[in-house]
């Protein structure tokens, strides 16, 4: 049990720092595009779009293994309550996951083949179907924490509403926290990436408007992500099962939003600190992950509250062979992914790989 | 719902075939293909010439596979979870290939040494493989495992890998050294349909299991069928844009 859960904790946590970036990039490179009308609004598109398809790409293989891990694991879950916590799950991969993944490719090879508009509309669909794919996958996560529109009928948990299971409190109040959090995640990241290449250049207009982006995303998540974290704090039942962590979890969660909301006010009216925005990239990664631990530690030993015990939903016998190869293959990917963010968000914006092909003569 | 499943995995089979089968003869469909332009001695090049067949639609083709495990975990959770007891080395195998191939094939463009894009490559031909064989050696296990197993993996394999050497054949600026453009216009029928056939064999010989509630079900076939339009829409845009012969080396 102790390794099916460090296993699942490891791998859900770490795929979803990949998806907020993803969340709040698409949505900010959306909006770049859809502004981009002049060679640098477009080539600000094209750093970023990079930077948000290395992300993506290793963010899907984390998801990948996320899918697979509740059929190998966690065969009690889906036997017992497969009919509510598959509706959700079955729905994301087969709406959002497919329709965005499509789109996405014809973003990422289709630069130069598609129209302006048709290409805007394409990264507008990715992001539309990004935040049907969170919403889903809410679903599925609040009815563990605040189960509601169900019956039990011989062991099985089976639906009986439809629409209270998609409208669970407990599924849309985290949801515009979770896009919150993935606004300050994309925020600080465009901020901080800016003001970084602003230093040894500091008149380059494409990081300027860039720094903008970022500050503007920052300042607008900032008081939503604790506004809508607060009401949440029922469904996460932390003070009938108190544990240190837990306590730990949301004590760190806090004060790193403080340190965030003090950094975001800094950098809008003292423009001569926002070299603190270089440190501070790290700051809502670590308020995000604190938030899930917190978010999904409090409802133990229930994976169900109140209907599924944790230790009656997992695999019986050894899992450690799985439990190292899966981890072994994060690390690897979290290297990777960090590594190679870090050497092109560094590289700047004169070699763009997105859509343009320097190295391509044609012969025919 | 079973026929939506069907048709999920044959449509991942017909075209993830595809790419997986181009990743597989990466070597030796590199061969003889010249990157317009390039350094005639470059392998390197070439290798990116021929990935560049399936660039664009190796991400839209593995969501099929995707979207036939959500539905599975939605309509029969208990089949899924009865299938990984008896599967579960050669599903472990199929995932570990997927994710190392789409690593190589996305972060190969990505550092410029030819050692990373050499190192990649190699992932891609080995993941590639590992998907194959993985499918076969399934797919023997649900027909009684044993020795027999040999049959389907090679089977698998030879499909898939004459599926991909079809496909980019028909999609690179020349033919490779091996099989012509008549050929392959001539073998894309048969291969699809050996692709399609062994997805229904894989399919047929799934276990049974408890299936979700009826309501559960209800809705799953509502939303997929009501979703269905605007996935094939999706998919066909793909391919239309991308339907062009490739010409030059591409993002990856």
């Amino acid at each position: 049990l102790a390794l099916a859960r460090w296993m699942f904790a490891l791998t859900a946590g770490t795929h979803f720092l990949f998806v907020a970036l993803t969340l709040g990039l698409a949505t900010l490179v959306a909006i770049m595009e859809t502004r981009a009308r002049d060679p640098i609004g477009q080539q600000l598109v094209r750093f970023w779009g990079h930077l948000y398809v290395i992300n993506y790409a290793v963010g899907i293989v984390t998801g990948l293994l996320m899918e697979f891990q509740f059929g190998l694991a966690w065969p009690g879950l889906t036997d017992r309550a497969g009919s509510v916590f598959g509706a959700p799950l079955a729905m994301e991969t087969l709406v959002a996951f497919f329709v965005e993944s499509t789109f996405l490719g014809l973003w990422i090879f289709g630069w130069d083949r598609l129209g302006r508009r048709a290409h805007l509309a394409v990264i507008w669909i990715v992001t539309l179907c990004a935040y049907l794919s969170a919403y889903f996958i809410l679903v599925a996560n609040g009815f563990l924490k605040h189960p509601v529109g169900y019956v039990m009928s011989g062991g099985q948990v089976e639906v009986k509403s439809f629409t209270a299971l998609f409208t669970n409190p407990a599924a849309l109040l985290p949801m515009v926290h979770v896009i919150a959090g993935a606004f300050l995640v994309a925020g600080f990241m465009v901020g901080g990436v800016s003001v970084y290449h602003l230093r040894r250049d500091p008149d380059s207009p494409l990081f300027k408007r860039s720094l903008r982006y970022g500050l503007v995303a920052m300042a607008a998540a900032i008081i939503p992500s604790v506004g809508f974290g607060v009401p949440q704090l029922d469904y996460v039942h932390w003070q009938t099962h108190p544990g240190w962590w837990v306590d730990t979890a949301l004590y760190v969660m806090l004060g790193s939003w403080i340190v965030m909301a003090f950094v975001v006010f800094l950098a809008l009216y003292v423009p001569g600190s926002r070299r603190l925005l270089i440190y501070a990239i790290p700051l809502p990664y670590i308020a995000v992950i604190a938030g899930w631990v917190f978010r999904e530690t409090g409802r133990q030993p229930w994976l169900i509250y109140g209907v599924l015990r944790t230790s009656d939903a997992v695999r019986p016998g050894s899992l450690l062979v799985p439990f190292i190869a899966v981890i072994s293959l994060f690390v690897v990917l979290v290297a990777l992914n960090v590594t190679l963010l870090a050497r092109h968000a560094r590289r700047g914006y004169d070699q763009p790989a997105l859509g343009v092909l320097p190295d391509y003569v044609p012969t025919f | 719902v079973e026929i939506l499943f069907a048709f999920f995995l044959a449509g991942y089979f017909m075209l993830s075939g595809f790419d997986v089968g181009v990743g597989m003869l990466l070597p030796l469909l590199a061969q003889g293909v010249r990157s317009p332009g390039a350094n005639p001695t470059g392998n390197e090049d070439s290798r990116r010439l021929v990935l560049a067949t399936i660039a664009p639609f190796f991400l839209s083709n593995e969501v099929w596979l995707v979207a036939t495990l959500g539905l599975a975990s939605g309509a029969y959770p208990a089949r899924e979870a009865a299938l990984f007891g008896r599967v579960t080395p050669a599903v472990v195998a199929l995932i570990i290939g997927w994710i190392v191939r789409d690593m190589g094939l996305w972060l190969r463009g990505r550092l410029d040494s030819s050692r990373w894009r050499l190192a990649c490559d190699t992932a891609i031909v080995a993941g590639s493989w590992t998907i194959a064989v993985s499918w076969g050696a399934a797919v023997g296990v649900l027909l009684g495992g044993g020795l027999a197993m040999i049959l389907p993996i090679v089977a698998y394999c030879c499909a898939f890998a004459a599926h991909g050497a079809v496909f980019a054949t028909l999609r690179l600026p020349q033919p490779p050294l091996f099989l012509s453009r008549r050929l392959a216009q001539g073998l894309l029928p048969i291969t699809t349909l050996v692709m399609v056939g062994l997805a229904l064999l894989a399919v047929s010989r799934l276990p049974g299991g408890a299936v979700s509630g009826h309501s559960t079900q209800t809705l799953l076939i509502a939303v997929t069928v009501s979703a269905l339009p605007l996935m094939l829409a999706a998919q066909a845009w793909v391919w239309w844009t991308f339907r062009a012969r490739v010409e030059g080396p591409s993002y990856l």
